[in-house]
């Protein structure tokens, strides 16, 4: 019912492409195509076409934190030409859900309403209640939508259901509420099928292509941390009873520093690629498993570890596999599936076997000291 | 993919339910279907404890102790002392 040819809009609206509004930052935007005027102001019509400077924002806020500022102003946008019964799509004011709603729009006559998250997403920020009832209200009433879409449905992602109370934002609003499906990109579907949303419409995926996007921006999360280890390396390396001794680094920090990395391409990056494959449904275990196998494969096949010293060797797997188990816990943040009561059981489990595994490691590599420095 | 959960943490009230359905829409997981007029539970081991369906019943025929199921976040609390806190506000780059 929405796919009806462009049509003239109610006296309500006028199109105006050349617009006079006075936001700068709106006018130079590349994502907006005009603006229509209503009595309230100017409301800008975007392109439902992404350019290569939406890719690039989206690329950008995959592998940095640039995504913290990856921001459009809340309120109301159009797109194609729609009138006081279009559908209006609400979303959160994270350009990348913005954009993934605007792209599934095509040949589509609506409105797109973009609440207040703070630029977060709108699973994340359901969940932590930023994309809300009330939100959703308050837009609803500052962008007069009763007036300027009285008789259209408000069509809601799924996905910000944690946040919503449908029936009571109904009742508020006066306005029929839906929820929509998952995906953005089914949305034409859903309208088609009056409303109906099947199964899959209804559920999160989390596909092997939906985790491996996930993985720049966990190394991205995890550089800090890696910077910070691998200086406590290097300091250790070159640990002599007469000081830091630098030509004494590279013998005992290598090893080390390649387990580090070993780590973390098993726990950033293997675990979450073979998350489905590799077995038990904890993530600790899985990365603790992942990280293992790769120590393990590496020294085989590339001897790496066959001449330290057997103290050093065993902290070595110790705490490359604690750093894998621990990287890849860390990866229960970006599913849609852990729960919060199995992700406590988790670290109630695994904490007090990551300090000993630590207390057991700091025991080893002070023995390992010891013999470098021939006090045993 | 499956994950574990407390058996305890989502409850249903059959005798509650009024057949809405909104429970069956906004459950991301499957885990509600409609068998009559009333809902049934068919999947309670894959909810992941967003709270959605507690939040738009509008009979309270669900209970969920809803939160992020997020490791960080949950070690953040431990540490704090408080509920689990999920840290995104804009300035930091942490999870979601
Ligand atoms: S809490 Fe979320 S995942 Fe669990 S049953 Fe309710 S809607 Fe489904
Ligand atoms: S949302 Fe509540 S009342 Fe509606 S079908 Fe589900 S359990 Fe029943």
């Amino acid at each position: 019912m929405n796919f009806r040819p462009i049509q003239k809009n109610t006296n309500l609206i006028v199109k105006n492409q050349q617009s006079t509004c006075c936001n700068q930052n709106l006018n130079s935007a590349p994502w907006i195509s005009g603006f229509i005027n209503s009595k309230y102001g100017m409301i800008p019509v975007v392109k439902t076409d992404l350019d290569r400077e939406d890719y690039k924002g989206h690329i950008r806020s995959r592998i940095s934190s640039y995504r913290d500022n990856f921001t459009i102003n809340p309120g109301l946008y159009a797109v194609g030409n729609p009138d006081s019964s279009s559908h209006i799509f609400v979303t959160a004011n994270y350009k990348m859900s913005f954009d993934l709603l605007r792209k599934s729009l095509k040949k589509i006559n609506g409105w797109i309403l973009v609440l207040n998250t703070g630029g977060i997403n709108v699973w994340c920020a359901a969940g932590k209640g930023t994309f809300s009832t009330e939100e959703l209200i308050k837009q609803i009433k500052s962008t007069h939508l009763k007036d300027i879409a009285p008789s259209g449905k408000i069509i809601l992602p799924q996905l910000g259901a944690p946040g919503i109370n449908i029936v009571a934002a109904r009742k508020a609003t006066g306005f029929n509420i839906l929820y929509g499906p998952v995906k953005a990109q089914d949305i034409p579907e859903f309208l088609q099928c009056n409303y109906k949303a099947n199964s899959s419409m209804r559920r999160v995926t989390f596909s092997i292509k939906e985790r491996a996007i996930l993985i720049p921006i966990e190394l991205f999360m995890i550089k800090k941390k890696f910077l910070a280890i691998a200086l406590i390396i290097l300091i250790y390396g070159g640990l002599t009873l007469e000081g830091i001794i630098f030509n004494k680094i590279p013998e005992t920090s290598l090893p080390l520093l390649i387990a580090l990395v070993i780590s973390i391409i098993s726990g950033a990056i293997i675990t979450p690629l073979l998350l489905p494959y590799i077995p038990f449904r904890s993530f600790a275990l899985k990365g603790a498993i992942s990280g293992l196998s790769l120590l393990y494969l590496a020294d085989y096949i590339f001897g790496i570890f066959t001449k330290t010293n057997p103290f050093l060797k065993i902290a070595i797997i110790i705490l490359g596999t604690l750093f894998s188990s621990y990287t890849a816990l860390q990866f229960t943040g970006s599913t849609p599936f852990t729960s919060l009561s199995g992700v406590k059981k988790e670290v109630r489990f695994t904490l007090p076997i990551y300090i000993s595994a630590i207390v057991i490691s700091i025991v080893l590599l002070i023995i390992n000291k010891a013999i470098q420095w021939s006090l045993i | 993919m499956k994950y574990f959960k407390d058996n305890d943490t989502l409850t249903f009230i059959e005798s509650k339910c009024i057949g809405c359905t909104l429970c069956t829409d906004v459950c991301p997981h499957g885990v509600f279907e409609m068998r009559g007029k009333k809902a049934y539970l068919v999947k309670e081991k894959s909810c992941m404890e967003c709270g959605a369906c507690e939040k738009n019943c509008p009979a309270g025929a669900i209970k969920v102790k809803s939160g992020v199921g997020c490791a960080a976040a949950i070690i953040t609390g431990l540490l704090r002392g408080t509920e689990p806190t999920c840290d995104c506000s804009s300035s930091s780059g942490k999870c979601c």
